[in-house]
Parts: structure tokens; C-alpha cells; sequence
């Protein structure tokens, strides 16, 4: 597994060097778009409307739009002149029980393993959070972001890293209709809700369920495969010359850039 | 070069079909070497694409513009004004790109592999082969060659589309430095400095278009090859360059990029052995080792820059030049993007 960041988890006085990895993968079918005529892939162009053209990567600048159709522009500089938040560390604040967090706060899930020479306080963390049964809140930062986080035991084995929502984040329920009601219903209803929830409970197993309509998609995508309804896409070598041009172009751009904004004397 | 000019301004706005500029008369206009790249802001720089210079003549049939392409016809007419057509079968259809009745345009033949012009492809006859248009000499029956550079291209760029077989050369104003060192980077033949004020000259070498050709690209002659070692017909070329003077000098050895089929080929072509061809003797350190061979025969070499004592340092075979001689083969005049 590729790792994500390395890292280290802060707890109290102790640091604990670990690699991150991702836990989940999205196995949706991806579609690209292609050109109904000609089966060639689509390209996205980056088009000015006022300039009637199209733009390249070093035309680009952040704009946030601060009211509609107002911006104000970031720059690089701006970025780097916020100060930095403490990277790459999973700061432990707070012990807490899993039940008591709302599932709605977790987002993504990052296994984290001991990196070099942090085998032995990996096991001591671990081992004191299964024994307590407590789960860690921690502030974590991840890809110039920060996260609130739950780092807890899997398995007994694995410290999970579930990022969060902030609080903030959570949108209010309120005011959705209809689920303030309270209607009346007879005493023989509920009863027999009851009945049916009781004879479909069990325990979880998640190897029960799978995405039919994604298990359906893949064989239709097969039998096409297999059918021979297939079709090629080669770049064209012409294309291939533009796009050297182009490259040929954006190095230049670059280093006229580099050059405005570096030290004096750079060449 | 050819000092005659030829008399395309006879046309004058003659608005005859086919155009007023005539296939197999028009001589292409040349570049000077120029020894460094440089900046000005007069000057725009593009890619010096390896291939072979083409002028390429086109004209669209009566339907044209409707959807058709009935009647239509492209020629390509080379430098020395040889008829390349039969040739370029699948550039045969170049003139369809054209919006308009008729064009003259100025550009080169390439043969790509991975986007890059690759000559040795070209030679045997591989493809897929492209053409590259960077000037436009007639339009309509108008003759253009008059007009300013800048005024050409534009024209170029708003006429000439795109397609598999047509690419229209992109430039860069003014930053010829950082231009050719992007190209040096990338590997290519060099660059190709343009004035923007200046007229098509046929036929004429003029100081308005300068090449700076890739410093580690370099044209070298086979001056003989050293013995066999192992299963190898022969170990390595013995290369070397015209000195300032036009004396040829030694320039050093070249072995990678050979393969067995190369080297079978080369060695059939080395048949006329003679004396070490340098002026000043044979290198002490071949003394003994080679089979020395008359020198006309020159090869392309890619090299990390030359040593101090005139040396390639670790050059690479990239094929045989028959389309060079000696003449090509200069000891470059400065040293200039080596490392960068």
C-alpha cells in the first residue's frame, strides 16, 4: 500500500513516528466521456469568455468569491505568508468513548502504522486504548488542512484515524418537514413494527451485502470487452507535437516567472 | 548560397488558379548560423525542426468550403526544388486543412516517434510523418512574401487548421534564451530565431532568420573505427570536427547507440581505408587500434557537452547524416546551455 504521509502521533511528551495509509477506496465504475463520432476521450479546456481564448496553468490565479461575481485574488506568496499549521502530527488532546460520538462526524478513514523506531509506543498507545476502552481526539493535519480526528483500536491490532467534521459542519436538522410531527398511531402498529424488526435483527456482517447495480454494470462492461465492441484511442503524434510546443512554451513562461519573483540573479 | 533571386513579385494581385507562385520554382528561404541564443523582443523563436524543408502548395476544389474536398490537390516541393510528393502519400491532403481557394506554405517534413521529429525514421520511410507549417508565402492567389513576418504568421495561424497529418508551428516572442534552453532540455535539433519585420527572401541566406542549432547535438565525420571487441564488427567510430581553420580534428570515440544491425551497415559503407586523416597525426591514445577511413561519411551525435581539449563527452550514436558533409561538421563556436 502506498503511503499517504509520514508523520507522527503526539501524546502528551511522547512522539510516535507512523506512516499513513488510506483505509477505504472508492470502487465505483469511473466513465470517461468520449466524442460520440470519433470515440476520443473529450478534453477539458480552460477558457477565458472576455479573452476568447484558452488559458494555460501559469494564466491561472486563485480568486475567492467573496460576494457574487466579486473575487479577491490569492497568490502564491499569500499562501505562504499564513502562518503554517504543525504538520504531520496527530496532536492527541482528549480521551473519550466511542459511543459517544455521533457517526455523522466521521468523513475518511486512514490506517496509521509505526514508522521507524516507533514500533514500541505504537504497542504502548495501543494497548493502554484497548485496556481503558477509550478513543483519542486528536487535531490532525492532512494534505495543508486541518482535520479534527478519532484515532481508535481496530481489531485489536491497528490504530484507525477517522477524520471529522468540525462541529460547524454538521448542518442543523431542524426545520425539515414533517419530522417534528406527531401523529397518532394504534397501539397494534407499533407492535407489529417491532415484530418485523426483531425477526430481521442479527449480528453484522458486512460480507452480506454487496452493489448489485456495480456487479451488474461490470458484467455489462465484460460482455462488451469480450464482444469486441472496443475501441482505441492513440494520441495522435500530431497532438503529441502540440503538446511539446506547448510544454516548450509553459518552461519559458516559467522561468520568466521564476525570475520575476526570485532572488535577483537567478538565471 | 544560390544568389539569383527567383521573380515571384512579377505576380503582383494576380488572381489566377492555381496561385501566382510556381511549383517547382520557388527556392525556400535559409537561416544563418547564429553561435548563441539571445533575447529581443523583434525576434520570435520556434523549434528548427529536423526533417526535410518542404514547401508545400495547396489548393481546394470547386466545392471547397461546402463540405467537399472534390479536385483538390497538395504538392511538396523540396528545397532544391525537387518534386517530394510521390513520396508523402499521407500528406497528400494537407490542402484540405485550408480555409480558402489556394496557398503556398513553408514548412518541414517531419517523421515523429513520441511527439519528437525523429530523422533516422524519416529516412527509411517510417511514419506516421507530419507536416509542420511555419510560414505562408501566397494566399489566394496573393502573393505575401512582401508583408512582414508577423503579418505572415498571423495569416498562417487564422488559415491553416489542424489535423493529424498538419501542425501549424507555435513560437515564442523575444525569450530566445529560455526558449533554447527548454529545447535542450527537451532534445531538439535547435532554434530558429525570426525577425518579425522582416519579408520572405527566396532562396536568399539571410541574417533575418537565425538557427541556433542544440549545442549537444553535434554533426561529426567518420574519421575511421577501431578494431572489433568481442562479437562487435568493430568497437567504436573514430569521429571528427572542422576546427576554425577547417582542419579536421580529432573529436573522440562513439560506441553507444550502435547496435549490430548499424554497425554491419556502417561498416559495409567504411570500405575505403586509407591514412589517419588528421592533420596533426594519429591520437596517442589510438595509436595502433584503428582502421582509419576516408573522411566523407558524417553521422549525428548527441553529447553532455565537449571537454576542454575539444573532446565530445559521452556522445551517443543517433544515426548517419547522408544529407551532410564535412562542411556541417564544425567545432561549435562557444560552449554556451552545456549544463543547464
Amino acid at each position: 500500500m502506498r503511503t499517504l504521509w509520514k508523520g507522527a502521533i503526539s501524546f502528551g511528551l511522547v512522539h510516535i513516528p507512523v506512516r499513513v495509509y488510506p483505509a477505504t477506496e472508492n470502487k465505483g465504475v469511473k466513465f470517461r466521456y468520449l466524442h460520440r463520432e470519433c470515440k476520443t476521450p473529450v478534453r477539458y479546456l480552460k477558457y477565458c469568455p472576455t479573452c476568447g481564448r484558452e488559458v494555460g496553468p501559469e494564466e491561472i490565479v486563485n480568486g475567492y468569491e467573496y460576494q457574487k461575481g466579486r473575487f479577491v485574488v490569492l497568490e502564491d506568496e499569500d499562501f505562504e505568508r499564513l502562518p503554517a499549521p504543525e504538520t504531520k502530527v496527530v496532536d492527541i488532546v482528549d480521551f473519550v468513548d466511542l459511543a459517544e460520538i455521533d457517526p455523522i462526524y466521521f468523513d475518511k478513514s486512514y490506517y496509521l502504522a509505526p514508522a521507524d523506531g516507533g514500533v514500541k509506543a505504537y504497542a504502548l498507545l495501543r494497548r493502554a486504548m484497548v485496556e481503558t476502552g477509550r478513543v483519542a481526539i486528536a487535531r490532525a493535519v492532512l494534505r495543508a488542512k486541518q482535520h479534527l480526528a478519532a484515532v481508535r483500536v481496530l481489531e485489536g491490532r491497528v490504530l484507525v484515524m477517522e477524520t471529522m467534521f468540525w462541529p460547524d459542519e454538521i448542518r442543523s436538522w431542524a426545520g425539515l418537514e414533517g419530522v417534528d410531527a406527531e401523529p397518532t398511531f394504534h397501539e397494534n402498529e407499533l407492535r407489529m413494527a417491532e415484530t418485523l424488526i426483531g425477526s430481521l435483527t442479527g449480528p453484522f456482517m458486512p460480507s452480506k451485502y454487496t452493489d448489485e447495480h456495480r456487479q451488474a454494470l461490470r458484467e455489462l462492461i465484460q460482455a462488451k470487452v469480450e464482444g469486441r465492441e472496443i475501441y482505441e484511442h492513440r494520441e495522435p503524434e500530431a497532438v503529441k507535437v502540440l503538446d511539446l510546443m506547448e510544454a516548450l512554451r509553459a518552461s519559458v513562461e516559467m522561468a520568466r516567472s521564476h525570475r520575476a519573483g526570485g532572488p535577483p540573479g537567478t538565471t | 548560397m544560390c544568389g539569383r533571386p527567383e521573380a515571384p513579385e512579377r505576380a503582383g494581385k494576380a488572381l489566377h488558379h492555381p496561385g501566382a507562385l510556381e511549383f517547382g520554382k520557388v527556392r525556400p528561404m535559409l537561416a544563418e548560423a547564429a553561435p548563441a541564443p539571445f533575447d529581443g523582443d523583434d525576434w520570435l523563436f520556434e523549434v528548427k525542426w529536423d526533417g526535410y524543408r518542404a514547401l508545400a502548395f495547396l489548393e481546394r476544389g470547386a466545392d471547397a468550403g461546402r463540405g467537399g474536398d472534390g479536385g483538390g490537390r497538395t504538392r511538396l516541393q523540396s528545397r532544391r526544388l525537387r518534386d517530394l510528393t510521390p513520396g508523402f502519400p499521407d500528406l497528400g491532403r494537407l490542402h484540405s486543412h485550408l480555409e480558402g481557394r489556394q496557398a503556398v506554405v513553408d514548412g518541414e517534413i517531419v517523421a515523429l516517434r513520441d511527439g519528437r521529429p525523429d530523422f533516422q525514421t524519416l529516412q527509411r520511410g517510417g511514419r506516421p510523418v507530419v507536416y509542420i507549417a511555419f510560414d505562408i508565402l501566397e494566399l489566394d492567389g496573393e502573393v505575401l512574401i512582401g508583408r512582414p513576418l508577423a503579418e505572415r504568421r498571423d495569416i498562417l495561424d487564422r488559415r491553416l487548421g489542424a489535423g493529424p497529418d498538419l501542425v501549424v508551428s507555435r513560437a515564442v516572442l523575444g525569450r530566445g534564451t529560455d526558449f533554447y534552453r527548454a529545447v535542450v532540455r527537451s532534445g531538439l535539433e535547435g532554434v530558429v530565431a525570426k525577425r518579425l519585420d522582416s519579408p520572405y527572401r527566396p532562396g536568399r541566406r539571410s541574417r533575418d532568420w537565425l538557427k541556433v542549432r542544440n549545442v549537444r547535438r553535434l554533426f561529426a565525420v567518420v574519421c575511421g573505427y577501431t578494431r572489433a571487441a568481442g562479437a562487435r564488427p568493430f568497437g567504436s567510430l573514430v569521429l571528427g570536427l572542422a576546427d576554425r581553420r577547417g582542419r579536421l580534428v580529432y573529436a573522440g570515440l562513439v560506441g553507444t547507440g550502435l547496435d549490430q544491425r548499424e554497425m554491419a551497415s556502417l561498416l559495409g559503407l567504411l570500405d575505403r581505408t586509407g591514412p589517419c586523416p588528421f592533420p596533426d597525426g594519429e591520437p596517442r591514445s589510438l595509436r595502433g587500434r584503428v582502421e582509419w577511413v576516408e573522411p566523407v561519411h558524417v553521422v549525428e551525435v548527441e553529447c553532455l557537452e565537449l571537454t576542454a581539449d575539444g573532446h565530445l563527452r559521452h556522445p551517443v550514436y543517433r544515426g548517419l547524416r547522408p544529407d551532410k558533409d564535412v562542411a556541417d561538421c564544425q567545432v561549435p563556436a562557444e560552449r554556451h546551455g552545456g549544463a543547464g
